[in-house]
């Protein structure tokens, strides 16, 4: 079959699971395109530049020049929360991403080889369930300094053993069905029936808990950058939005907190939403 | 042992540990002292019923398990039980096995063409024409057409499916088929026709089967020898047609009295195994 | 007059958001102290018909027709005497009992909880009755298994477990839909008997599911046989065994291997059985039955009357006198 003529099917496929998920996994997704969209067209979309500042002009209202104001340095606010995007939706997609890379790997190769290896791998991974996130980041911060690097990596590892956990079960699962019996009576070498067989089905799941982690790491990265630890001004990031509008906000101009703030709650809960969406599909779709 | 027999079984025997601290130190014997000759062609069925020992036989005889003592010889030499995949795929062409559950027993996301293709393309250095080639052959040989053979799994119903896994049994040209209770969950008219096909393909070519059942009529229609077990003993072992129309060891009629027919009766019997047989043993693999 | 009668029984159900036929025209009745098989293969609509029986239907299903429990309309029953029915009038015994009890009670708790909460017995008076009506189904040291957990027991125990608990609730209709299909076949001969046998002894009505005619007719008193959603035949046990009318109720009886010599071919009915909402105008079974003539194809065949019982076939009474479909000798 031609892959133009798979492609088509799903496309028409991914359609019907749109209209099955309902309205709010679709909106979920087409704010989350937006948002993506956003950071992606940063040097386009944006009025103005968002570093450049204009003292003349701080905590200015919204105006036809600048859509929403500006801030305590009188950069345009606009500006600053598109471009903020890039930041802002790199750091959890990093964590997400590396946290299911690892934890798939743990997970398969646990649910694979079982017996000792597995029994002692998993009890490691279970002691790192112990250790929050959250204070990893700010230690590996305090050991390898500010930015973005430090906290990811940070996340990740403390993120890999929840990712493992449940992806193992799902892998365990798999595993004891006949049809993998049979690949191993045929003479399939483990690593091509975990790749090629195990991990496509059990694909649901693992995307399901990349997207509930990519919005946990969406707030603490905020939460990092809010303690001044993560992303380094003068780069845009909505955390740290959050955290120098303080100020602003005790002055009576809460404009850059609220809409930094509420740029990550929409999309937080947005992913949520599209998190659930694709569980709900994946035990739906359970034989 | 003579040239004709394929596949052969002595004194095998299958001991599992028992896990759990109030069962440590003892084990199950799952398996005890099976022996047998198959000859090459003929259909040998392992008959019992849960706890029988039957499904662990047939996990040995593919290559699943191996025996705690005593062999399985395959074509004049003792079968080596390797988790090496290079060994299994050696002995993949040897004896392969259809399962019960036509539900799980095919990768959701592959359809049979795919399916047959990677298997095909794992053992064999075929080029792209001889492997649709061989791909239309074995569909044939099952009884699916060319849209069926493109259907995922969830859009074929029990009967096709289990016709695809016998497809997949078929591509890498074994010698002996093991049919671990692969009839018992289609309906009759289904079974039936699968019945036809299977004794279609056997008679077309020397194909060996085992058929691991514990529906007696089944085991009558397709199988020319029968090992009846009970408890991980054979109690009784001989022609099936014999066995069946005259049982000689009380568990074998009580077997061939429970099997409904006209004129059948239930009846309550004196004892009863209370609680479940220890299903825990060793992790398989 | 019947306790239980199903009158032009149809159902449709929700599927990927389309109402799909599962049930068309269903008619059978159950007379108290009666045994009704209804035998059919996958698809045929016999658990649906068991879950229209006690208003189970999934969510988003639709009927028309009526279900008459005694004289009353099980489809427009409400409150009171909805849970009425369901507590007392009918029980069922499913086919897979550990998923039908909760794993993390007790057999005591799940034989004495409808009585303690439902009839209002003491806990001491509801676990002697538990023992008794254990013993009744052969499970003799009843005060150990009250004390035990679902996954503790075989499952031939199970399934007479949730016959006591049939027994227990008092009902008069017991639907057992494939009650035997998960055990043994020495198990499933030893609960067929207990069945049977205290369905005699109370004068219960039981309505039999299964797939397998043989088993049915081993206890029924007259079998329903279903194919697409309709039934197609009905008649005495010992006269459907002896001279099944419908073609497929033939076909089936000669498609099952017996165990008293194989055929060289067993005669199979070519085709799959489908489903209600697959079948066209004219009679289901026409493209797979062996007797098809032009009108099968356009006109519906009804359920009419014969001696004895009731077939849907056009051609009834003159593949009545054909001889039954042969099997090859070896």
């Amino acid at each position: 079959m031609s892959t133009f003529a798979t492609r088509i099917q799903s496309l028409s496929r991914a359609s019907r699971y749109a209209r099955r998920a309902g309205w709010p996994a679709i909106v979920s997704v087409c704010i989350l395109l937006l948002v993506v969209i956003m950071g992606l067209a940063a040097p386009w979309l944006a009025p103005q530049n968002p570093n450049e500042v204009d003292l003349g002009s701080i905590y200015a209202s919204p105006s036809r020049q600048h859509w929403l104001g500006t801030d305590g340095l009188g950069r345009d606010l606009v500006s600053r929360l598109i471009w903020g995007a890039r930041t802002s939706l790199l750091g959890p997609l990093l964590v997400a991403g590396a946290a299911a890379f690892l934890g798939s790997a743990v997970a398969l190769a646990t649910a694979w080889r079982r017996g000792r290896f597995d029994t002692v791998t998993t009890s490691l991974v279970d002691t790192m369930l112990g250790f929050p996130g959250l204070l990893l980041a700010i230690l590996s911060v305090a050991l390898f300094g500010k930015g973005l690097l430090a906290p990811v990596v940070a996340l990740a590892i403390a993120y890999m053993p929840y990712f493992a956990r449940v992806t193992r079960s799902a892998a365990l699962r798999e595993r004891s069905l006949p049809y993998v019996t049979a690949l191993t009576i045929q003479g399939m070498g483990g690593l091509r029936i975990a790749l090629r067989h195990i991990l496509p089905n059990i694909l649901p799941l693992v995307l399901a808990q990349s997207a509930m982690l990519f919005a946990y790491a969406m707030v603490d990265l905020a939460a990092i950058s809010f303690l001044g630890m993560g992303v380094q001004p003068p780069t845009a990031d909505w955390g740290s939005m959050v955290a120098v509008g303080q100020s602003g906000v005790l002055q009576g101009h809460p404009m850059q907190s609220l809409t930094a703030g509420g740029l990550i709650v929409v999309t937080v809960v947005a992913v949520n939403i599209f998190a659930e969406a694709i569980a709900g599909r994946s035990a739906r779709g359970q034989h | 042992m003579t040239g004709g027999t394929i596949l052969e079984a002595r004194e095998v025997r299958k001991v599992f540990p028992l896990r759990g601290a109030a069962r440590r130190g003892q084990e199950l014997v799952a398996v005890d002292a099976v022996s047998f000759a198959l000859p090459r062609g003929g259909a040998l069925a392992i008959v019992g019923e849960s706890g029988s020992g039957k499904t662990t036989l047939a996990r040995m005889i593919v290559g699943l398990e191996a025996p705690t003592s005593g062999e399985i010889w395959f074509d004049g030499s003792p079968r080596q039980y390797s988790r090496r995949a290079a060994h299994r795929r050696q002995q993949a062409r040897e004896i392969q096995m259809v399962f019960q559950d036509p539900y799980s027993s095919l990768d959701p996301r592959q359809s049979a063409t795919q399916c047959l293709e990677e298997l095909l393309r794992l053992h064999f250095t075929f080029t792209a024409e001889q492997i649709e080639e061989r791909i239309a052959e074995l569909g044939g040989q099952v009884g699916l057409g060319q849209a069926e053979m493109n259907a995922k799994p969830e859009r074929l119903s029990g009967g096709q499916r289990q016709r695809v896994a016998i497809a997949r049994a078929l591509a890498v040209q074994p010698q002996v088929l093991v049919f671990d209770e692969a009839l018992s969950a289609l309906d009759v008219s289904v079974q039936a026709q699968l019945l036809n096909t299977l004794s279609d393909i056997k008679d077309r070519s020397d194909l060996t089967y085992v058929f691991v059942s514990h529906d007696l009529a089944v085991v009558r229609q397709i199988t020319e020898q029968v090992l009846v077990m009970q408890r991980g003993h054979v109690v009784e072992t001989g022609a099936t047609a014999q066995v069946l129309s005259a049982p000689q060891h009380p568990y074998t009629r009580l077997l061939r009295s429970s099997v409904p027919g006209p004129g059948w009766r239930p009846k309550r019997l004196d004892h009863e195994p209370s609680s479940r047989e220890p299903q825990d043993h060793g992790e398989a693999n | 007059m019947s306790l239980l009668e199903v009158r032009d029984l149809c159902v449709w159900v929700q599927t990927e958001g389309k109402d799909r036929q599962v049930l068309r025209d269903v008619v059978l009745s159950v007379a108290p102290g009666e045994a009704l098989g209804l035998v059919g293969e996958s698809g045929a609509g016999k658990s649906m018909t068991a879950r229209a029986v006690g208003r189970m239907l999934p969510t988003g299903a639709s009927a028309t027709g009526d279900i008459l429990f005694d004289g009353a309309s099980v489809l427009a029953m409400t409150g009171r005497d909805l849970r009425a029915f369901r507590r007392r009038g009918t029980s069922f015994v499913a086919q897979n009992p550990l998923s039908a009890i909760n794993p993390v009670h007790t057999i005591g708790d799940y034989l004495t909880e409808p009585l303690v909460v439902i009839a209002g017995m003491r806990h001491k008076a509801a676990s002697e009755a538990a023992v008794a009506a254990l013993a009744e189904v052969g499970i003799m040291d009843g005060l150990r298994v009250l004390g035990q957990y679902p996954h503790e027991l075989s499952g031939g125990m199970l399934q007479r477990v949730m016959i006591c608990s049939s027994l227990l609730s008092g009902s008069r209709l017991i639907v057992a839909d494939e009650p035997t299909a998960s055990l043994d076949v020495t198990t499933q001969s030893q609960v067929m008997a207990i069945l049977d046998e205290l369905r005699r002894e109370r004068s219960l009505s039981l309505l039999f599911i299964s797939h397998d005619l043989e088993l049915a007719a081993a206890i029924c008193d007259r079998i329903s046989v279903m194919y697409a959603g309709e039934i197609v035949e009905c008649q005495n046990a010992r006269g459907l065994q002896a001279e099944p009318r419908h073609p497929y109720t033939r076909a089936l009886f000669a498609a099952r291997p017996t165990i008293d010599g194989a055929s060289h071919r067993l005669p199979a009915i070519p085709g799959r059985a489908i489903a209600a909402h697959e079948a066209g105008a004219g009679c289901s079974f026409a493209n797979r039955c062996p007797y098809v003539a032009p009108q099968c194809n356009t006109e519906h065949p009804l359920l009419t009357e014969t001696d004895g019982g009731q077939v849907r076939c056009l051609r009834a009474a003159e593949i009545a006198a054909l001889p039954l479909p042969m099997r090859c000798p070896p």
